[in-house]
């Protein structure tokens, strides 16, 4: 018998199965349906960053490889929250894949205004509010490190909108199980961690800061053990569901996220080193679920054992 | 585009520190001008690495290269049978459709990579070539090799005056395009050179790049210029190589890395 796959977020959004892309690494998931699989066979796709206006983002370089990982300081490059609806929302509805818009605004009306023009719009399975890039200075309006703000910022956007929510918590600075908190306590749906941890690096033979903004956040296998603390933490003191995010990009490592807690992940950094990864581990873990005999995710999720 | 893993077929040092690499990938057609992203060997980095597909044939491709960090030093270690990672080909290539005229191509140290095998292909086709070549020293100015043909007249310029003339190679190309009646065809009431005879190619560091696309504009004549930015992904998806363009911004790796000079800005 199959497995079943499938997750619940929340009562209007059920994902086929735990894998889902992270914003920022598939585009609007245009590009991946058009050059390497087809994207409902994922989870969902969390969009790249929107803003109410188009942003060209920041200056060059915007990135550059550490032990491990990456350090991005894209700046929220993006056509707009306009030309998303208007261009790639009619595109997008066509391969019946979820797609979770990522929004972030400079300042609470913004966060409305983006949510609201979504909640009008058709194709959209969901919000994820960014309350945390680390590359836009205006950008999520410090709410990273504001727990009272994050849950008037999301009870305000869920007296206006019926989609569901996911808050994708910040690294900057506070304890993010308290911001977490502060996310279901504004009534979010589901909250998403980790994004990108500030980060620098040096060329040492100009003295210059290899990014061209001095930092940017950093991301790939070298924050997945950080991650999966955070989200072990995060699934342990909250009852929304957790949708882990971080390093990400083998089975192995969907599994710890899923033992930890995790009722969903988001594939990332491993998207640019292979476009392919993310229906490829669709596959696997069914294949594994197939050959361990389970049943579902909610089998196995949290189920860390003690030593 | 596809993602293959193939075997190396050779690995050459054709100057120091620069290698060609022959690659089976089972697909040869691409248009001068398009990359590929190789995947780093094992322990030599994450992200996928960028080089120009420098030529083809035989179910080969061939790539030049400069060894100038951990993933090209990698790279060089690699020998026949070794296999490697190679999503490809992407991006947008060099438009090459007029059979007549001037093809005037300016390239700087391991920007003659496109260049090699665009040579090869209009070999026969009675058109004349004016290269323009900048390297740093004799050592990179040997790469020259790579594109020396009957039909090629062939210009150089080393920093450090080792080979040709001393200084950059854009100095050179815009002394001679300034010249009248020099090298390009005729040229319309405004004085301007006709575009339609003349056929300008670019590629190279920031710096030379910049120069004649500052040149072309103040002239009237629309070439193309590939440009170089630090790649993510090589697919569209991540937003690093992002570059401004006439109207909203533009990815050098999707609609790129070759573009019109008058369709981009700089900043």
């Amino acid at each position: 018998m199959k497995p079943d796959l499938s997750v619940k977020i929340s009562p209007n959004l059920v994902l086929k199965n735990p894998i889902a892309l992270a914003s920022g690494t598939a585009g609007y998931g245009d590009i991946i349906e058009k050059h390497f699989y087809p994207i409902s066979k994922l989870g969902a796709v969390f969009t790249k960053g929107l803003t109410l206006r188009p942003n060209f983002g920041n200056r060059p370089p915007r990135m550059c490889e550490t032990a491990s990982g990456v350090i991005n300081s894209i700046g929220m490059t993006n056509v707009g929250i306009d030309a998303f609806i208007s261009e790639y929302l009619p595109i997008l509805s066509k391969t019946n894949a979820i797609i979770i818009a990522n929004i972030l605004g400079s300042n609470t009306q913004e966060y409305i205004e983006l949510a609201e023009k979504l909640g009008d719009s058709h194709g959209v399975g969901g919000i994820e509010i960014n309350i945390s890039c680390p590359n836009v200075s205006s950008g999520g309006l410090h709410l990273g490190k504001d727990a009272k703000g994050v849950e008037r910022l999301v009870s305000e956007i869920k007296k206006r909108v019926e989609l569901p929510i996911i808050v994708k918590l910040s690294m900057e600075g506070v304890d993010i199980t308290e911001m977490g908190r502060a996310a279901e306590g504004g009534g979010a749906d589901a909250v998403s961690a980790i994004n990108t941890i500030p980060a620098m690096a040096i060329d040492t033979r100009t003295r210059r800061p290899k990014i061209g903004n001095v930092s940017g956040g950093l991301s790939g296998p070298a924050i997945k053990p950080i991650a999966l603390k955070k989200v072990y933490d995060l699934a342990r003191s909250l009852s929304i569901p957790v949708i882990g995010v971080g390093g990400i990009s083998t089975l192995e490592d969907v599994l710890e996220f899923i033992i930890a807690g995790a009722s969903a992940v988001q594939i990332g950094t491993a998207n640019l080193v292979d476009p392919y990864v993310g229906g490829r581990l669709v596959d696997e873990l069914e294949g594994y679920f197939i050959e361990n005999k389970i049943k579902s995710v909610e089998e196995i999720r949290g189920s860390l054992k003690e030593v | 585009m596809q993602d293959v893993r193939a075997k190396i077929n050779f690995n050459r040092e054709v100057q120091r520190g620069y290698f060609l690499m022959g690659i089976s990938t089972g697909w040869d057609e691409y248009t001068p001008g398009q990359f590929v992203m190789l995947r780093p060997p094992k322990g030599a980095g994450l992200l996928r690495m960028p080089f120009s597909i420098a030529d083809s044939g035989n179910g080969e491709i061939q790539i030049l290269y400069k060894v100038c960090g951990d993933g090209t030093h990698a790279l060089s270690k690699l020998g026949p049978l070794d296999i490697i990672e190679v999503l490809g080909p992407l991006g947008k290539g060099f438009t090459l459709h007029q059979e007549k005229g001037n093809l005037i191509i300016i390239a700087g140290g391991i920007g003659i990579a496109p260049f090699v095998g665009m040579l090869r292909r209009i070999e026969g086709k009675a058109r004349d070539v004016i290269f323009y070549y900048g390297a740093k020293d004799a050592n990179a100015a040997g790469l020259h090799r790579l594109v020396s043909r009957d039909f090629v007249r062939l210009f150089i310029a080393t920093e450090d005056g080792s080979v040709g003339q001393k200084g950059l190679i854009t100095d050179v190309f815009i002394k001679d395009l300034a010249r009248p009646n020099k090298l390009a065809g005729p040229r319309d009431p405004n004085g301007n050179y006709s575009c339609k005879d003349l056929t300008v190619f670019a590629c190279g560091p920031e710096g030379l790049i910049r120069s004649v696309v500052d040149f072309l504009n103040s002239k009237g004549i629309v070439g193309e210029v590939s440009c170089e930015a630090y790649m993510g992904c090589g697919v569209g998806l991540c937003n690093s190589c992002t570059i401004a363009g006439k109207d909203g911004y533009l990815k050098v790796c999707e609609d790129g890395p070759v573009f019109k000079t008058d369709e981009i800005r700089f900043l």
